[in-house]
């Protein structure tokens, strides 16, 4: 199962690259005067992300079971650095990023896969019962969210909650308080939206996308007007018009749409059940991992990548509103691509201990 | 549950995309390529516009035109320099279209309907982002003929005046357009194909016309208005039993393709449906319609005419000194004898006088089928004394258009049933491929019974064979007419001297009418100002070439009782007069020979020279 999951990571990176190179070509031409910026870079980070998800297979899991808290913490010190003037920097509107010129990191990434191990070490020692027992950890998670909240990085924010509060509801969260978060989550997603305006916008934007078509809806115009016309074939590799400028950068947030647009619905339903498939068998690994904290790495691991992946899917569809998370794996970006194969090494060495 | 929830939401991101892609596909795809399309649009041609047998009247021809895609033009300095250079035009005109912040611009008017050099030369050079595109213009294979019916069209191929205007949702054509497959910045995609979007031509219009009519009468007009230089002429060729018009003429007329270098009264004005004047003697025909249906008279009653009519203390004069003395009321109207008119006008009665009026659709558009008609006018009921009447019976007073005219007299020959002229034959498309309407003819309304109808047909007949109308003889056609000879009212309100209006309305044949052509001369010059001399030659010149191109074929039987009569005595050869002095003038034992007029000179003769005058017939003469 570990060489599955192994060779289904590839398989996406792969296609990540080969699309970002098409869906990016034009404005890299265009802002950098090279249609390979994009490309040379994602290759790049696919390679370090190649070697360092092959080292951290081969590192025992155990290892993050025993400095999870340093990992949590440190993660979480890096995330409260990048709000400080002068270390993070912004790009797209949030204060996201740290690190100086070409090599930069993104903090939010690491915090997932510090939360994480840190949830599964905490699951993996407590048999947790009740709303109380649970207190402490979703008191965590909610701090984590507000400080990803502070950038603002609204996307990433959400993945985190909805993912941790679903592990914690798979290891017994009770029902009556999950339909209390569920309500506090809820009202807390409506204030935040009703605190800022843009939000509110994008929110009608995706119910009727034509109502501001230049303004919140021109998102997911773009990314329909990409989606549908290629029909079931696509109009092929390299052939997409919506990135001809019209959709925004095509490379990152809707590199989905490009993609049916060029395969096609066929394409794009492919590419799907290669996902299907690697969640099937890192749920698998979760379920036959010979201990409690293998279990519930996976687990979050899993989930956190599902998440991402869904919300992503269903922004680019105009099932919910446009929340700037990447599609791991296929969107561009050297953080979210080397820690998504780097969890993935996690998976492989968990893999490698299954009964 | 947690793998159930994962499929779950993987079918819910399949089915979302099968819903967009089968429900919501056709709406997005389309609005998707409205955004990366640039359409340069190609006119869609109008129709063609033809006579009643097809032939062509107004055509298309190709025009190529200019346009620009602005964000692809890379140096705007320079190509509009060129532009200006081979389009005439001045450089900061281009600039302005050139920088205008739209997809696509045409450079109109100045980079429209082009010549094929000013093509080549554009394509040639190549600049970035300018397109020369084909484009039609309209074509007018006879020129000024019919000019002010056809009307024209504008740069953008839109009717404008005449039947353009008129049948403009029949003729325009819908325009399609190459698309040029573009970037969000408007950059053309060499690599993307795009479509050629086929314009949809115009539905071609036929019209009742006959153009071998139509240029017979303009033919006419024309020598007319080289002889006469009237200021203005108009012709009306109809059908009387359908309302159908063959021809339609006015002088002066300019060309279509170039209307705007003439003043706009030219182009504006449909004179036969536009003028309105006192008709004068053409007019009888209706007073003496009015008159048999009335049952106040008969063809045979005599009627002594003094040479005046003493109407309230008004004296009202005919037209010929001294009279016509005693004479039927045929012969009334066969020398358009006024005070016998003013007879039967008093006969009928201000009231059904005026209801005939009406009835005849006087006063009231016809509805025919054309922009610019007038109602003219008639007298106001209240304002009607019996000096008012007597003068309408012989036609002075009231003003009548000719379509009102030549409609009121074709139901007075055609068993009495006013019909309403039109013009649009039918609509068809492709060519002559199809027909998808055809017009019929509309009756408006019974206004005299077809006995008074017969009556009515066999005087006019007479009114040409032996009466002032004698001008319009043809042998063998069954020719019937009045002539009209109406002072013009000047801008005072009163007579104009010396300013005559003169026309004929002749119709044929007389047994059966199928064609009747009114003709009207304004203030023609260097003649005798009489409608029997002006005007009856040239709507015999037009019968006479008319009536063969239409069909009609020449009979044996002219003038029914009186045929043997007419073929048993001699004809006589017609000299010219013309020129000589009076008293050179030489009689004839064989035909009288009538001088009219006080002057030294004979100037105008009827019937003219070449012609053939019966044994006992009478030749006038008439001095200057």
């Amino acid at each position: 199962m570990n060489r599955k999951v192994l060779l289904l990571s590839l398989i996406l990176s792969s296609i990540g690259v080969v699309m970002i190179y098409s869906a990016s070509e034009i404005w890299a031409e265009f802002k950098y005067g090279n249609q390979y910026y994009y490309l040379s870079k994602q290759i790049l980070f696919f390679a370090v992300g190649i070697i360092i998800m092959i080292t951290v297979s081969k590192i025992h899991y155990g290892y993050y079971y025993k400095y999870a808290n340093l990992i949590f913490f440190s993660s979480l010190i890096i995330l409260i650095l990048v709000l400080v003037p002068g270390i993070g920097s912004i790009r797209g509107g949030a204060r996201s990023w740290i690190g100086v010129g070409q090599f930069s990191l993104q903090p939010s990434e690491f915090i997932k896969l510090g939360l994480a191990i840190f949830v599964a070490k905490v699951l993996a020692n407590n048999v947790f019962k009740s709303l109380k027992d649970y207190f402490g950890l979703l008191l965590i998670i909610v701090v984590v969210f507000l400080i990803i909240m502070l950038q603002p990085d609204f996307g990433t924010g959400v993945v985190i909650v909805s993912s941790m509060v679903l592990v914690l509801i798979i290891s017994g969260l009770p029902i009556g308080t999950i339909v209390m978060v569920g309500v506090m989550g809820f009202a807390g997603l409506v204030m935040l939206i009703i605190s800022a305006p843009y939000r509110m916008k994008r929110i009608f934007a995706f119910i009727d996308p034509w109502s501001d078509p230049l303004g919140s809806g021109f998102q997911i115009i773009q990314s329909l007007y990409a989606l549908v016309p290629g029909g079931l074939y696509g109009f092929g590799l390299g052939g997409s018009r919506q990135k001809y400028y019209y959709l925004p950068e095509p490379q990152t947030d809707f590199i989905f749409a490009i993609i049916t647009e060029e395969l096609g619905l066929l394409g794009s339903i492919t590419i799907l059940i290669i996902y299907l498939l690697l969640f099937y068998y890192i749920l698998m690994i979760s379920i036959k991992s010979n201990s409690q904290f293998g279990t519930y790495l996976s687990l979050s691991i899993g989930i956190l990548l599902f998440m991402q992946f869904i919300i992503n899917i269903f922004v680019v569809i105009g099932l919910i509103p446009v929340t700037g998370v990447t599609l791991p794996f296929l969107s561009y970006g050297g953080s979210s691509l080397v820690l998504t194969l780097a969890s993935m090494g996690i998976i492989i060495n968990i893999a490698k201990e299954v009964k | 549950m947690v793998i159930l929830s994962i499929i779950f939401l993987f079918l819910l991101v399949i089915i979302r995309m099968s819903y967009l892609q089968i429900i919501k596909g056709p709406m997005i795809s389309e609005l998707a390529i409205d955004l990366w399309e640039r359409s340069i649009p190609i006119d869609g041609q109008r129709g063609n516009i033809y006579d009643r047998n097809g032939e062509l009247i107004v055509g298309n021809k190709l025009s190529p035109s200019v346009a620009a895609i602005n964000r692809q033009v890379s140096n705007k300095e320079e190509t509009a320099l060129f532009l200006a250079g081979v389009l005439n035009t001045s450089y900061e005109k281009i600039y302005d279209h050139l920088n205008k912040n739209v997809s696509i611009e045409l450079i109109k008017p100045e980079g429209r309907k082009i010549s094929s050099e000013q093509a080549r030369e554009i394509v040639r050079a190549n600049y970035p982002g300018i397109y020369v595109v084909g484009d039609t213009e309209r074509f007018y294979p006879y020129d000024s003929y019919l000019a002010q019916v056809l009307g024209f069209t504008g740069i953008d191929n839109q009717g404008i005046a005449g039947i353009e205007y008129y049948y403009e949702n029949f003729l325009i054509g819908k325009d399609g357009g190459l698309k040029i497959v573009t970037d969000a910045k408007g950059n053309y995609m060499h690599d993307i194909v795009g479509n050629y979007e086929y314009p949809n031509k115009g539905l071609d219009v036929y019209l009742t016309i006959d153009i071998g009519v139509q240029m017979v009468m303009e033919r006419v007009i024309e020598n007319a208005v080289a002889r006469y230089s009237p200021e203005q002429m108009l012709g009306l060729a109809m059908n009387p039993k359908t309302g159908e018009i063959y021809a339609m003429a006015s002088y002066p007329t300019f060309e279509p393709g170039n209307y705007q270098s003439y003043p706009q009264e030219i182009y504006n004005r449909n004179l036969p449906i536009w003028m309105s004047y006192e008709p004068g003697s053409t007019f009888k025909i209706i007073t003496y319609a009015a008159g048999l249906e009335e049952g106040v008279f008969t063809l045979d009653e005599t009627f002594n005419d003094p040479g005046f009519y003493m109407v309230d203390g008004a004296r009202l004069k005919d037209w010929k000194k001294g009279g016509h003395g005693t004479q039927t009321f045929l012969e009334v109207i066969q020398n358009s004898c006024n005070p016998g008119f003013v007879e039967i006008g008093l006969r009928i009665g201000e009231e059904a006088f005026f209801k005939y009026v009406n009835d005849f659709g006087f006063g009231s558009r016809t509805g025919v089928d054309l922009l610019g008609e007038s109602t003219g006018i008639v007298f106001n009921p209240e304002v009607i004394g019996p000096v008012e009447l007597a003068t309408s019976a012989f036609g002075q007073g009231n003003s009548v258009t000719p379509i009102q005219l030549v409609t009121a007299a074709s139901a007075a020959v055609n068993g009495g049933i006013l019909m309403q002229p039109y013009i649009l034959d039918s609509v068809g498309y492709g060519d002559m491929e199809e027909i998808v309407f055809r017009n019929e003819p509309t009756v408006k309304r019974q206004v005299i019974s077809s006995q008074t109808s017969d009556i009515i047909r066999y005087a006019l007949e007479n009114v040409v064979a032996k009466g002032t109308g004698r001008n319009a003889f043809i042998d063998g056609y069954r020719v019937g007419g009045k002539t009209g000879t109406a002072q013009k009212v000047g801008p005072n309100g009163t007579y104009m001297d010396g300013n005559y209006i003169l026309s004929f309305l002749g119709i044929a044949p007389m047994n059966d009418p199928e064609l009747v052509v009114y003709l009207a001369i304004d203030n023609p010059k260097n003649t005798i100002q009489y409608g029997g001399v002006v005007a009856a030659p040239l709507v015999k010149e037009v019968l006479q070439e008319a009536l063969p191109l239409l069909g009609i074929e020449k009979q044996d039987n002219q003038i029914d009782r009186e045929v043997r009569f007419w073929i048993d005595t001699p004809f006589y050869d017609v000299k010219n007069y013309i020129g000589m002095s009076k008293k050179d003038v030489s009689r004839s034992p064989f035909y009288n020979v009538e001088i009219k007029g006080d002057g030294e000179e004979i100037v105008a003769q009827i019937p003219i020279q070449g012609e053939r005058i019966l044994e006992g017939g009478t030749i006038v003469l008439y001095t200057n």
